[in-house]
């Protein structure tokens, strides 16, 4: 019963993953400006990497690849935010007139 | 298994195929920055962790960073060119 | 001329030709006189319309050729892909006794379970000291070409350099450097792990040392040059890159001198350090080339 309630949480947390990364491409494509992209492919990438991670790490129960996964994971979450931070910091620093290509919110 | 060979080699083609006719210099790179995860991919299906490290590491990482070091240096990354 | 005159002339220009001269003095002045005299020549703008023209020429079959040169090569590499014997078949020539040597014997005969490790520093380390040598060479010749130093840097080049510095000091990133400083001590932990593991799992010279060089230049990204020129100047430098081919050479040397089979048990951790050696040059290469490339100073 266990068995099978985990791996059916397991199938459900792999295939959401796979479908934020489907939405994170169809942003990419659809999406017509890099902070635009970005947005859809850091936001993406973050959430569908997790939720693949644990569905992987539900469907194949607790090892010590299970851990390894794990930590994949942490080292994922934390480098790829920071990527996605520098790019687009180098993106608005060297656009002369960020208004022009997208809304901007002044704080 | 073999389904994720084939993709991947079809997708190492396409990639190699596109990398030299990329108009831009940038994406060309990113193109080749690709075809170097995949084949890091395939080496490690191929049963050679070894090599599939290599490759991760030097293909993807460390020349991609020279090609956009010599992109810089050449001025032909956006913001670059001093005014 | 006469046919008696004839042989000392012959002589004498083969002389003069043996001594360098192209053609003897007296007849050089003869052929310049009678080359007619050309006072045709072309102004600035119909040299460069007859330059864009074959300008245009040269971009309409350039294409052309290259894509006949690829289709050719690539007939040629699937001709003989396609003739080749199956992937991982039994009779293939290459399961002979080599192979069957390499993998029965080499964990007795080098000390190293992982065979490739075997193969590419024992058996074969030879060909991995060359490797080693043309990466040594590289980062010579980028160093010939890109280093800086006061005799072929302006004062308007060095004053720019330094705003440059100073520009990206105060714009360096809090988030980039605080991930930085907490990912670099197990990058660095991987590095050696993969580095001094080779024996006994993937792994080895050129992969620790290629993740060596890719968190030096994390490093070097995230805090600046001046935290990066504490941990290593130019002699540093050179020192470091000097000693590990140097430690190689002298280790395969010893390995070769005693027989390059069957190493006596005092000697089992020599893969290792060969493997140290092939890391500490491969680290330094793929660091030096960030570092030459970006500033131009190591």
């Amino acid at each position: 019963m266990i068995d099978n309630l985990l791996t059916a949480a397991g199938l459900a947390c792999f295939l959401f993953g796979l479908f934020v990364f489907f939405s994170a491409v169809l942003g990419l494509f659809r999406f017509d400006y890099v902070l635009n992209r970005m947005h859809a492919a850091a936001v993406g990438d973050s959430l569908g990497i997790f939720c693949v991670l644990i569905g992987l790490m539900l469907l194949h129960g607790w090892s010590l690849s299970a851990g390894k996964t794990l930590l994949i994971f942490v080292f994922l979450w934390l480098t790829s935010p920071v990527c996605s931070h520098l790019v687009a910091e180098m993106e608005v620093s060297t656009v002369p007139d960020l208004e022009k290509e997208c809304e901007v919110e002044v704080r | 298994m073999i389904v994720l060979e084939y993709i991947l080699l079809v997708g190492v083609i396409v990639c190699a195929i596109a990398a030299p006719l990329c108009k831009r210099l940038l994406a060309s790179v990113i193109v080749y920055m690709a075809l170097s995860l995949m084949m890091a991919v395939l080496w490690s299906l191929l049963q050679s962790p070894d090599l599939a490290i290599t490759e991760a590491a030097v293909g993807a990482g460390v020349t991609s960073i020279l090609f956009f070091l010599t992109l810089k240096k050449i001025h032909a990354l956006k913001g670059t060119r001093d005014e | 001329m006469s046919k008696k005159e004839e042989q000392p002339d012959r002589l004498r220009q083969f002389i003069s030709w043996v001594d360098g001269d192209r053609e003897p003095k007296d007849r050089t002045l003869f052929v310049m006189e009678q080359r007619p005299h050309r006072d045709f020549r072309p102004s600035e703008e119909e040299f460069e319309r007859r330059e864009k023209d074959r300008l245009r020429k040269f971009f309409n079959w350039y294409p052309i050729a290259a894509a006949v040169i690829c289709v050719a090569l690539g007939i040629i590499l699937f001709t003989t892909v396609m003739n080749m014997p199956g992937f991982g078949q039994e009779d293939n020539p290459i399961n002979n006794e080599v192979a069957e040597r390499y993998l029965k014997r080499s964990e007795e005969e080098t000390g190293s379970e992982n065979v490739v490790t075997a193969m590419i520093i024992g058996y074969r380390g030879f060909d991995t000291l060359g490797e080693s040598c043309v990466l040594f060479l590289a980062v010579s010749a980028v160093m010939i070409l890109l280093l800086r130093d006061r005799k072929n840097t302006s004062e308007h080049e060095l004053q720019q350099m330094e705003r440059e510095e100073t520009a990206a000091q105060g714009r360096s990133d809090l988030i980039l450097k605080q991930v930085a400083w907490v990912l670099l001590p197990f990058i660095f932990l991987f590095a050696i792990y993969v580095l001094l593991n080779g024996e006994t799992s993937p792994g080895g010279g050129f992969s620790g040392g290629t993740i060596l060089g890719a968190g030096l230049i994390l490093f070097s990204a995230a805090f600046g040059h001046g935290h990066m020129r504490v941990l290593m100047n130019q002699r540093r430098y050179s020192a470091v890159r000097t000693f590990g081919l140097l430690l190689y050479a002298v280790l395969y040397g010893v390995y070769i001198f005693i027989g390059a089979n069957g190493l006596p048990n005092y000697l089992t951790g020599m893969i290792l350090l060969i493997d140290l050696a092939v890391g500490l040059v491969v680290a330094c290469t793929v660091y030096g080339f960030y570092a030459l490339f970006s500033r131009g100073e190591i």
